[in-house]
This record gives C-alpha cells, structure tokens and sequence, in this order.
C-alpha cells in the first residue's frame, strides 16, 4: 500500500481492537491479600454475571378469566407439552424422594409415607398436608397421580405474589388465576419459600437456614442470596424440572441423588491457603462458612407433643400451642456436626423403635469413610407418640377427620393413623424422644465470618472429636495415621 | 425539560409522531445516496468514503446536540435510552452484518429506502432481512445463554474509561475528525493514485471540524448540571409529589415490601457511622450525602430493573429529602423515603417487640397483622417498563 | 426527470443526525429499523403459524397470545422510513425501477446476491440487537459502549470480506 493514509485507518482500527481487547481483558483491580502459604485459588464463577434473564410476558396468553386451576394448567401445556409430564417424575409431585432396603427390597420412600418429628406424617391428614404439594386436589389416599391437569403450575411460577394454596393444594380463595397466570416466570424465592421457608407449620419453624430473611436480605445473612442476588434456581439450576440439591433424603446404594456443590462454582481449591484447602477433603463447606443458622429469625429446636391438649395454658405459636404442644425456639443456633457421605439411614413406618431417642434419620459416614465429610446439621429434638407395645412410632391423624387438632384425644388420634398407615396397633400409647437431622446449606456467611480455627482446634471448640471418632484433636497433641 | 412525556398524548399521536421521524430518516438516507448498494459497498473498497462520512457525521451531530442540551439543562440524559450492552452478540452479530453488508450491498434502514425507491435489489435486500431475521428467530431460544450473556443494563463509553461525559465527547469528535480526515485523503488517494496533499485545504470542512470542536470543548468544560442544578430546572415535576407525601412510606409498606421477592430493594441508611452501627436496617447500606454521587452507586443504581426500589432511611427529613432529590435527579425511578426514618420504625414496633421478642432490625411478615387495615396506605407503585425501550427490542 | 445529486455526505449526515437528535428529544429512544422487520417477520408467522410464534419465545415476545408484532411504534417509523425514502427519491427524479450492481455482475446475479446478503445481514442484525440506523448511530450518539463495539465489529467484518468479494463490486 502506498498511502500513509490507509496505514492511519488501519492504525485507528487496530487500536481500537487493542483497547476492546485490553477492556475485556482487565481484572478488576482489587489488590491481592496477604497469604500465609501460596496456594492456586479458584476464581469462584458466578453464574449472574454478565447474564440477563428474559421474560416473555404471558399476560397475552390469558385474556379471558379462568374458572379452575386445572384449566390454567392445561392452557400451560398447550405449548409446554412436556411440562406436566416432567413434574410427575419428580418429587415434588410424587413426594417420593429416596429409598431404603428393607429385607432385601427397596422401598421407596418419601413425605408420602414418612414420618419426620414435626407434624409427624400425612396420612389421614392430606388435606391440610398437601397444601403445599405441587398438585390440585390430593384430599386421600386415592389422589390419582397421572392426571396431568392437576399439576400446579402457579406455585412455582406465579409471578404476581398473589397466588396462595388452601387445603388439598387447591388454589385460596382471592387467588385471581388470570394474572396469577399472565405473570408467570422464572420461580424466584417467594415461590420456593412459600413452603420451603414455611415448612413445619409456621416461617422458619422446620430447616433453620431457610426462612423470610433470604428475601432482600443482607450480604451478612446469606452471601449468595444477599449480596449476589442469587435467587434459588441459580444454584438449584433446574433441567426438565428436576431440581437438583435434595440432602436431606435417604438413599440406597441404588439412587443417584441428583445434587449440586460449593465445589461446583468454587472449585476444588476455593482457598489461598493451602492449609485451609487441605480441608476441604475432610470438612464440608458449609461448617466452616454458615457458624449459625437462623439469624435473624427464630427456628424450632424442641417439640413436646406430650404436653398438648391442655385448655388452660395460653396458645403462643412460639412456646404452646393446644393442638401441637410446646416449643422451644432458639435463633443464632450454633449446628452440631456429623460426619454425612451424601447418604442417609432413614426410620420408615413400621421400623422398631431402637431405642429411648429414636434418630428419624441418620447421616452415614465416619471418620473411615473417605467419601464422608464433617457437615453442619440442626437436630431437632421432639416428644411424639409411639406404640410401646409393638415398639413402633405412631403416625396420629391430627388436622384430619378425627383427629387430634378436633377431638384432642390421642387414643382416637393413634387409632385411626395406624388403621391409615396398615400397621398393628396394640392400643397403648406413650411418648418417646425422637432426633433428626436438618443439613444446614443456607445462611452463608461472608468469608471474613467464617469460622477461625480456633472455633474447632481449641479445648472449648465446636467439634466432639471422640465422637467423631479421632483420639483427640488431630492439630497438637500426638497424631495418629489416617 | 427535554425529552418531551407523550405518554399521556395516546396511541394515534404516538404512531404520527414515529410515522413523521422516519419520514426524516428514509428521506436524509436516500437523499445522501444510501438507496444505492454501490455507493454502500464503495466504502469497503476505499474509493468513496460516503458512508463513514455519513454516519460519523450523524453521529458526531446527534451526540453533540445531545449533550449540549443536557449541559445545558434543556434535556434530562438520564431519561435518554440507551441501548442496552450485550457484548459478544454485539460482536458476533456485528462481523455477521458486515460480511452481509459487504455482499449484499445495504443494511436495514437503507434497504427499505433502496425498495422504496423502486430499486429491485434494495427489495430483494428486504426481503433478505425478513428471511434472515426469521431464521434468527429459529435459532435464538436455544443460543439463549450466549444471546442473553456478557450483559450490562447501562454502560457508556465514559464508563468504560472512567472519564466525564465531557471528555468522552471530545474524544468521539476527535476521533470522528481524524475519521474524516483520512476519509478524505483516502479517497483523494484512491482517486488520483498520488500521495495526497497533507494539508487540509477545504475551508468549510475546517470550520466545521473547528466548530464541532468548540462545541465539544463547551460541553467538557461547562460538565454536566449537578443534581441540584438539574432539581432547579426540571425538579417542579416532582415538588408536588414531595409535597403531598407520595414518596414517604410507612414502616408496615416497607416490611411488606421487605418480603416481596419480585422488588429487588436497595435501602440506603443516610445517617452518621456511629448510628448506623448501633443500629440499622437488615440489608440496609451506610451511604453519606455526598457518596450518592459515588460512581460506583451511581453505576450501581444504573443497573437496576425496573422492579428495583430504592429507600432512604434518615432522621433528618430534609436530609432525606435533599438526598432524594439528587437520586431522583441521577434517574433512579422507584425512590421512596421511610417516613419518620429510624426512629419512627423503632417507635411502631417497640411495643410489639417488647411482647414478641423479634429483631428490630428485621421484623417478621407478621407484624403486619398485629395493625389494623388502614394503617397505612400502599404508595409504592413500581414503574414496570424499562427506561423507555429502544425500538430494536 | 433528471436526477438531482445527492447531498454532500457531510450535509446529509448532520441532518440526518438532526433528526436522530429529534428522535431522542421527542421520544426518549432513537432511530431503528431491524427489529420492526423483525416484527414484520413474526406478524407474517402469527398468520401463518400462530401456534408456532406461541411456542417460540423470540417471537411470543413480538407476538404471542393476543399480542400483535407489528403493533409497535417501530412500525410506524418503518413506515415512514419507506415513505420518506419514496417521496425523496420522487423529488429528486430518482424514483425508478432498477438494479443497482457492479459492473461485472448481471441482474440475476444481483438480485441473488441482494437476497443473501440480506439473509446474513438480517440474522445477524437480530444477534446484535440492532443495526447500523438502531446500534451503530443511536447508540453511538448516546455513547453506548456495546454499540460502538459492535459498530467497529461491522467494518472489521466488511472490511474483511471486502477483498475476497471485490469481484462484485469493482
């Protein structure tokens, strides 16, 4: 070329893609902090960044007034054919989420025909259980399951925060279908947290790391929900609905639970110090960085069925109440730790109780188990009724026909749930204490609040290493080989 | 206060008026000489630099006019569109167009003009961009991620570069005059096969170029208004909502608003350090006066959707007030102050605490129960659309 | 009629962003013309295959359930892009038929080469998010970044084909 001219054009060009390429390239200028020993860090990724999320406004789609929730449904699978279908392979229309092997077979198992130490079981009361099921109408143990209409569409997906579920999952009386319908999206966290924050009966009441204060709350509360903005599909990134991240379910040998990890984002090296990533082998995520779930609200730790029924103490739903019992609620509560490999023991209907604190479940692993981290768990504790005779927990009809919630009489209570549950019943009943295990996931702190290694290697520390099954602690002191 | 609200002035006037301003547009392009597909492709072979003559000249014009009247305070900038940042697609989708620019000959707008001017390869053209369109159409739901990737709400050049406003309008007329400068001396190259002449010889190009300068110059130096300046000119629109207490909502509507997962709610806490650590609100951040003008909020702010509501917590009202008169000014939509600030939160709920025992700093939704209905009146109304969307989405 | 000239481009450029400026003063938003082609596009579907713009979310977002993709205010300014381009040609004793093309390719030619390059232009217009009248010149006046991004991104990639197409042209 002989103009110079043309070489300043060219010259403007390149340098324009020189700066968009140093634009691109550029960090973003935060000064590298102290370290105590060199380690590569994962570079966590966000999955927010840089992306937006569309939404296509289906107000157009729903002009006209909607009479039943399942003519809502069946206008969704008019274009999403697939939907209904997917949802009824999952738990959260099936509430069937795990397995056991019991004799040789697998059961499978789940809210369904489980017992938990809250409300204690479903059975004989769907109607008012089932208000959070993700389904239209399931008031007894004839709900048909393949009916596609009944799918709720809404629960997850309504957009307009006006869309509540009464009894049997059917919609609440003031619930407009029509722009519940028109505003659907991408569930965000007032579709989860309509009942997972409300599980248990009441806000906060069941998990302890999932309640009200992850809506616009604070960075300090939750990281990920609070300073990123994450709303629960972005780590529960979902695939033909199915929503990975269930740790709270037994599963046999035969199950593959469909799960998502810190590591996921963070990789395997999230530390600058290689003495912290080193634990990462041995120590969840989640018990150094979430050192006390329910911050900010209150959650429940203890529950005495046995004092229930009593007309002349006053209902608090915090300490009594005459259908339930009485409570005791703790916040700031510090977890207590278990070695968990993914998988747990589950008592099922029908297991003899084994002893006077029956574990509703049990997280496998040990120190032996390489697979087996140290994770952070509520233990709720809880009186409840059981068969001392045949040694069984019993499942009491409470909200339904007959039951306690109405009559306040146990022996009628006990009766009809073991007539419901197929299980012999010897007539007596008596109370018994009962544990479980609730895996604390939420509640992230910032790093600068996670936990310093004297919360756990320091005589008055967090850890019971002889339980966990080291002679002491592995840090000072005489070591053992692993 | 530019630009003008037809919101109010209905559908038919909108149309006319989009009808009248396309009209401008197809006419300037086809009298400029976009309706032939040789004198677009002549660009690429360096012999007639019409095109970037052309659209650096509109450019330079519009953005010049632009900011002057928003130095000026004749025009509000942060009401302005301006077209959403989608980085790699941009990128992508730019090459994508010049190969088909190249080969066809137009682009969009100066197709219609092509076809419009009976040209039958301008209408082939069109016809092309409806096919091509519709195959993007196929194609877009599943690229979702890398279409809706690399995204940013708001992002200006003088962002980019951490300069004014002022400064990167310099710096496009700059470059817009060395654009025009080479275009001239390549075509004048390509024209005679000769070194062309070094010097600039065109007196009127040159008072042109000088003039686009001054004037860049005049809008680097004067900056664009404060807050307060801005308050000052065009502030009246919302005085009334001041005055009759629209953007002061009671505690209960925060709390209620606290709990609705579809606001994205930002709460700034104005008062000093020390409060502020003794106690605030959950999620609340400690911003002084002249922060708000940090650039970091400021960019922050910016990215907002339009469910994005902003509240100011003081127990200085007219600090509260002045506060959101400088946000409002900055462009945030959803703004509101928490009436009687702090210390009329702690007076609402004291009580009920005293007998519930909850954090003050984060009351549960319940709490709204404990009053009886018409406490309070809801005054947040969230603005659904985004800050006037461009004609291309 | 003899055709006029055209303007000198600086000329036709300042009013042409003249009106750009009017755009943004009157209407908040400037100039566009690929995304009311684009709803041309799903307004033709919707007649067709009105279950198919339903199903797609590109085009429900135009023109899914009662809504009309082509009632929009691009619409009208498409409209009147056409209309201004007809009525300046017509005075300007340039309204005629023809086919505009370089000197070594025949009319055909031309007209295939038109369509695709409208094919590629169209698709790519809509991967961008906008074209030259909607990224390159309202973004670039209101100093998006993304838009001066991609303007570059449209001569880097004619400027790059440019030569190996030269044939067309020239």
């Amino acid at each position: 070329m002989k103009a110079p001219w043309t070489w300043a054009l060219v010259a403007a060009v390149a340098v324009g893609a020189l700066s968009a390429g140093l634009w691109l390239g550029a960090g973003d200028g935060t000064p590298a902090p102290r370290r105590f020993s060199t380690a590569v860090k994962t570079t966590p990724v966000n999955p927010l960044a840089g992306r937006s999320k569309p939404h296509l406004d289906h107000a157009a789609f729903f002009p006209d007034s909607i009479a039943t929730p399942q003519d809502v449904t069946k206008r969704c699978l008019e274009c999403h054919q697939d939907a209904a279908h997917e949802v009824m392979q999952t738990a959260h229309w099936t509430w069937l989420s795990g397995d056991v092997m019991r004799e040789g077979h697998l059961v499978r198992i789940g809210k369904k025909n489980l017992l938990n130490n809250f409300c204690i079981s479903i059975n004989g009361n769907w109607a008012s259980c089932t208000k959070c099921h993700a389904g239209y109408g399931w008031g007894s143990a004839d709900f048909d399951f393949t009916k596609q209409e009944n799918v709720d569409c809404l629960v997850c997906h309504d957009g307009s925060a006006g869309y509540s579920k009464g009894k049997m999952g059917l919609p609440g009386e003031k619930v407009d279908l029509r722009a519940s319908a028109g505003s659907v999206r991408m569930p965000r966290r007032d579709n989860c947290g309509a009942c997972h924050f409300n599980g248990g009966g009441g806000m906060g009441v069941k998990h302890g790391d999932l309640d009200d204060s992850l809506i616009n709350g604070s960075g300090d509360n939750d990281v990920h929900m609070g300073r990123l903005g994450f709303d629960c599909v972005d780590c529960h990134a979902t695939e033909e609905h199915r929503i990975p991240g269930k740790m709270n379910a037994t599963y046999s040998d035969s199950t593959r639970a469909l799960r998502m990890e810190c590591g996921d984002c963070h990789g395997a090296t999230p530390h600058e110090d290689a003495q912290l990533n080193k634990h990462v082998a041995r120590v969840a995520c989640q018990t150094c960085h979430i050192p006390a779930f329910a911050r900010k609200y209150p959650t429940k730790m203890d529950w005495d069925w046995s004092q229930a029924g009593d007309s002349t103490r006053q209902d608090d739903p915090h300490a009594y109440l005459r259908i339930k019992g009485a409570f005791i609620y703790k916040d700031n509560v510090v977890p207590e730790y278990a070695w968990y490999n993914g998988k747990m023991e589950r008592y099922i209907l029908g297991d003899k109780i084994s002893g006077p604190n029956q574990a509703m479940n049990q997280p496998l692993g040990s120190r032996a188990d390489s697979r087996a981290k140290i994770w952070p768990f509520k233990i709720h504790r809880a009186k409840q009724i059981y068969d001392p005779v045949n040694q069984v927990l019993i499942p009491p009809v409470t909200s339904g026909e007959g039951g306690f919630w109405t009559k306040f009489d146990w022996a009628l209570a006990a009766r009809l749930g073991m007539e419901q549950a197929g299980l012999p019943y010897s007539g007596k009943y008596a109370f018994t204490d009962t544990h479980m295990y609730w895996p604390i996931n939420h509640m992230t702190a910032p790093k600068e609040k996670a936990l310093a290694c004297t919360e756990c290697h320091s005589p008055g520390g967090r850890l019971d290493w002889v339980a966990l099954g080291y002679t002491g602690d592995p840090v000072g002191g005489t070591r053992h080989a692993r | 206060m530019l630009p003008l609200d037809l919101s109010s002035a209905g559908v038919w006037v909108n149309n006319l008026v989009f009808l009248l301003i396309g009209l401008g547009f197809g006419a300037a392009l086809e009298q400029s000489g976009f309706g032939d597909s040789r004198n677009l492709a002549a660009q690429f072979y360096l012999h007639n630099m019409r095109v970037l003559k052309t659209m650096f000249s509109a450019i330079l014009t519009a953005c010049l006019l632009l900011f002057l009247s928003a130095a000026m305070g004749w025009l509000d900038f942060s009401k302005i569109f301006v077209n959403q940042t989608y980085l790699w697609p941009g990128i992508v989708g730019g090459l994508i167009m010049g190969v088909g620019f190249v080969i066809g000959g137009y682009c969009p707008g100066t197709s219609l003009v092509s076809a419009a001017s009976l040209k039958g390869d301008g209408a082939m053209f069109v016809a092309g961009t409806l096919v091509g369109a519709g195959i993007f159409g196929e194609v877009a739901d599943r690229i979702g991620a890398f279409w809706n990737g690399s995204y940013t709400e708001r992002l200006l050049l003088s962002d980019v570069f951490g300069w004014s406003l002022g400064a990167t309008v310099v710096a496009v007329t700059v470059l817009a005059l060395v654009f025009f400068f080479a275009g001239e001396k390549v075509e004048e190259w390509m024209a005679t096969g000769a070194a062309p002449r070094w010097m600039p010889a065109n007196g009127k190009y040159m008072s042109a170029g000088a003039l686009a300068l001054v004037v860049a110059l005049f809008i680097w130096g004067k900056g664009m208004p404060s807050p307060e300046e801005k308050w000052e000119i065009a502030g009246g629109e919302w005085q009334a909502q001041l005055d009759q207490r629209e953007v002061f909502i009671h505690p209960l509507e925060y709390v209620k608003t606290w709990n609705d997962a579809a606001v994205r709610l930002v709460t700034l806490d104005l008062r000093d350090s020390t409060a502020y650590a003794a106690f605030h609100l959950d999620a609340a951040r400690s911003v002084t006066y002249p922060g708000l003008l940090d650039e970091a909020l400021v960019f922050e702010l910016d990215q907002l959707p339009p469910q994005g509501v902003v509240v100011l917590v003081s127990d200085d009202e007219a600090a509260a007030l002045a506060a959101w008169k400088r946000l409002k000014m900055q462009g945030v939509s959803n703004l509101y102050i928490l009436d009687q600030g702090v210390k009329g939160w702690g007076e609402l709920f004291a009580p009920l605490q005293a007998h519930h025992g909850f954090d003050l700093s984060r009351p549960p939704a319940r709490v709204l129960e404990a009053f009886p209905e018409g406490t309070w009146q809801a005054k947040i109304k969230l603005k659904t659309a985004r800050r006037a969307g461009g004609l291309c989405s | 009629m003899r055709a006029k000239a055209y303007l000198n481009p600086y000329v036709g450029g300042v009013i042409l962003g003249v009106v750009l400026f009017a755009s943004f003063a009157i209407t908040h938003s400037g100039l566009g013309a690929s995304g009311a082609i684009s709803r041309l596009q799903a307004g033709v579907m919707e007649l067709l295959t009105p279950g198919h713009v339903d199903r797609t979310g590109y085009l429900a977002a135009m023109g899914g359930g009662t809504r009309m993709a082509v009632n929009h205010s691009s619409i009208f300014m498409l409209l009147g892009t056409f209309a201004g381009g007809m009525l300046s040609a017509w005075f300007a004793g340039r309204l005629k038929p023809e086919i505009f093309r370089g000197p070594q390719v025949g009319p055909g030619q031309r007209l295939a080469l038109a369509l695709l390059g409208g094919t590629i232009m169209g698709f790519g217009a809509r991967m961008a998010r906008g074209c030259t009248s909607g990224q390159a010149l309202s973004g670039g006046a209101t100093l998006s970044a993304g838009s001066w991004v991609f303007m570059f991104a449209v001569f880097a990639g004619a400027y790059a084909l440019a030569y190996f197409v030269r044939r067309l042209w020239n």
